[in-house]
């Protein structure tokens, strides 16, 4: 069997294991080191097994990961997330559909602290699905609102994906994030006139909200204090070249512990409670990371990345027609499989050929990371649909989906949009490599 | 060799409890470590020497000792997607054979890890601002990869319990 075989085979297998139910991490591991044991010899495939996980959790530049996971976290544990709502609400929550945009626009501010969107939307499925009830919106725009708002938590930095996108491409992760920003905020406005266009064709599913005078809007506008803080330390800091990503992320989850303090909603307990999480998230990700790294080393050794990236090459097509095929199977394994899971198998695999078409490294993560986010909210695995299901129990699946479905939209046109303008995610990038 | 395994597991369980406390202290230390190290870079210019390191070691410290914690509430991500829909005995059966096939591969890399720690032990490697040694921490890494095999033969012995039980 020549190595490119054994290459196929093992990525046939890897699928097969995994939807049998085995671990991702051990899954990623066991076809490595077989495959690379007999691609290439057994002796360099223990030498792999000796050296990976302890280069991996060693890894200065990966700390980043469970020092922003600290960072959301806490911020979650403070109740920011309740902040953001209330911070929104005062602006928006008087027009039709206000409650659902204010879910949205909480969404986005609390994206700033957290870089994962099952988190945000859970964190804000709590705060804003009971108001919406007691408002009386529709369960499908409530419910739709919420779980695809969440999705933006992976978008506007700090986000864990983009994290690993740049640690297996080897991009800058300052550059990512700064990337993300604007087309995050993008987003949010697109949801944002999605609720807009829906409650104006249909003013039942979501009928306005109190109105707030001056005095209220002011002191909303202060209950976002926390985010602004963050924000600013955090992005302005690795902005301006002030501190490194991970020396940002330290800062971050510090300065997110005092605003908790200060606060006076950190206790022991749930101080605990959000260092615990951060444990078990991060030992899951990173066993999926060094499991990763070594089925990586299989790939390449046995030239997969390569044979595909020559053959897509040679056909008689556009390069964007490939990279829309490339988008076509993303958004396919989105709807079947984790997030995480997905950007580490295909990477490998699609990266090599991104590149070498000529496409800029670090729109095509942004690109991936609004795919990825339709994953989150497409049936049968839409995580974040999972998460809400978890939060409003009696509101069944279906609804969630079918509110889910103008969103879905919203994000086809942000896609669209990225594709015509790629100014849209390069221009803070761009900027920052000026300083 | 079920009472075997349930002996290990209880003797296993409290270890688990107290390495993951050492975790999130690691975590907290972190945090901590870094901010303070920037502040007196950026208001004193003194920056801590080897703070790099250290951050290190704590995150090899924090990752090894929350692993088996994390198996023994499940965190570790597996795609259910095929699995939820088949009958309980489909479901065992697959259950037993993945995690036969995790605890095998879990076993190997665990053997490696503590050939890596003899290695560094006879290379003398040794970080190289603090002069740290560094294959305590590699038998961390080991340690807290073995008491993940416990959990993972738990979790296969369960499985396997279930699949002969519903012959």
């Amino acid at each position: 069997m020549s190595p490119i075989s054994i290459g196929f085979a093992g990525i046939a297998v890897l699928f097969l294991l995994l939807f049998s139910g085995m671990p991702l991490g051990w899954a990623f591991i066991l076809v490595g080191f077989v495959g690379y044991g007999l691609a290439f010899s057994f002796g360099g495939a223990l030498s792999l097994l000796r050296t990976v996980p302890y280069a991996t959790f060693s890894d200065y530049g990966l700390s980043v990961i469970p020092l922003f996971i600290l960072m959301g976290s806490l911020a979650f544990s403070a109740g920011l997330g309740k902040d953001m709502y209330d911070s929104a609400h005062g602006f928006l929550g008087s027009l039709r559909g206000g409650l659902a945009m204010t879910s949205v626009a909480a969404c986005a501010l609390f994206a700033a602290m957290s870089g994962s969107s099952p988190a945000t939307a859970a964190t804000m499925g709590k705060v804003a699905l009971p108001e919406m009830k007691r408002y009386k919106y529709a369960d499908e725009l409530a419910t739709g609102a919420v779980a695809a708002g969440g999705t933006i938590g992976i978008l506007i930095p700090p986000s864990v994906i983009l994290i690993i996108y740049g640690i297996i491409t080897e991009q800058s992760i300052g550059e990512l994030y700064m990337a993300g920003f604007i087309p995050g905020i993008l987003q949010a406005v697109l949801f944002i006139l999605t609720i807009a266009i829906l409650c104006w064709r249909r003013p039942a599913l979501g009928p306005p909200g109190p109105r707030a005078n001056f005095k209220q809007k002011l002191v909303a506008l202060g209950k976002g204090w926390s985010m602004v803080a963050l924000f600013v330390i955090v992005l302005g800091g690795i902005y301006l070249g002030v501190f490194s990503v991970t020396e940002a992320a330290g800062v971050g989850a510090f300065a997110a512990f005092v605003i908790g303090l200060a606060l006076r909603r950190l206790n022991w307990q749930n101080f605990k409670e959000a260092v615990l999480d951060t444990a078990k998230t991060t030992a899951m990700i990173f066993l999926i990371i060094a499991g990763a790294i070594i089925f990586g080393y299989f790939l390449t050794v046995t030239g997969v990345s390569d044979g595909i990236a020559n053959f897509m090459m040679g056909l008689a097509v556009s390069k964007y027609v490939i990279l829309l095929l490339v988008i076509v199977i993303y958004l396919i394994l989105g709807c079947m499989m984790d997030s995480l899971a997905m950007i580490l198998i295909t990477l490998p695999i699609f990266f090599p050929l991104i590149h070498s078409l000529g496409f800029d490294p670090i729109w095509f993560g942004i690109i991936i990371v609004v795919v990825v986010e339709m994953g989150l909210i497409t049936p049968p695995v839409g995580m974040n649909v999972f998460v809400l299901k978890g939060v409003a129990k009696d509101v069944p699946m279906y609804t969630i989906f079918r509110g889910v479905i103008p969103f879905l939209l919203a994000d086809i046109l942000l896609l669209a949009l990225l594709f015509v303008w790629p100014q849209i995610v390069l221009f803070l990038p761009n900027t920052m490599r000026l300083w | 060799m079920e009472r075997l395994i349930r002996r290990a597991y209880k003797a296993t369980r409290p270890v688990i409890g107290i390495v993951n406390n050492i975790a999130l202290v690691a975590f907290v230390g972190m945090m901590f470590l870094i901010t303070v190290d920037v502040s007196l870079r950026k208001f004193l210019n003194m920056p801590i020497l080897g703070s790099y390191e250290i951050v290190q070691y704590m995150m090899v410290v924090a990752i090894s000792f929350g692993m088996a914690y994390c198996g023994l509430h499940r965190g570790h991500i597996h795609v259910e997607l095929v699995i939820n829909r088949l009958p309980r005995r489909a479901r065992a059966v697959l259950g037993c054979i993945t995690g036969f096939l995790s605890l095998a591969a879990s076993i190997i890399v665990v053997w490696q890890a503590f050939v890596y720690v003899s290695q560094l032990h006879q290379g003398g490697k040794i970080s190289p601002v603090l002069l740290i040694p560094v294959y305590p921490f590699a038998g961390i890494v080991a340690f807290g990869l073995a008491l993940y095999v416990i959990v993972l033969l738990i979790n296969f012995w369960e499985f396997l319990v279930e699949v002969i039980g519903t012959k």
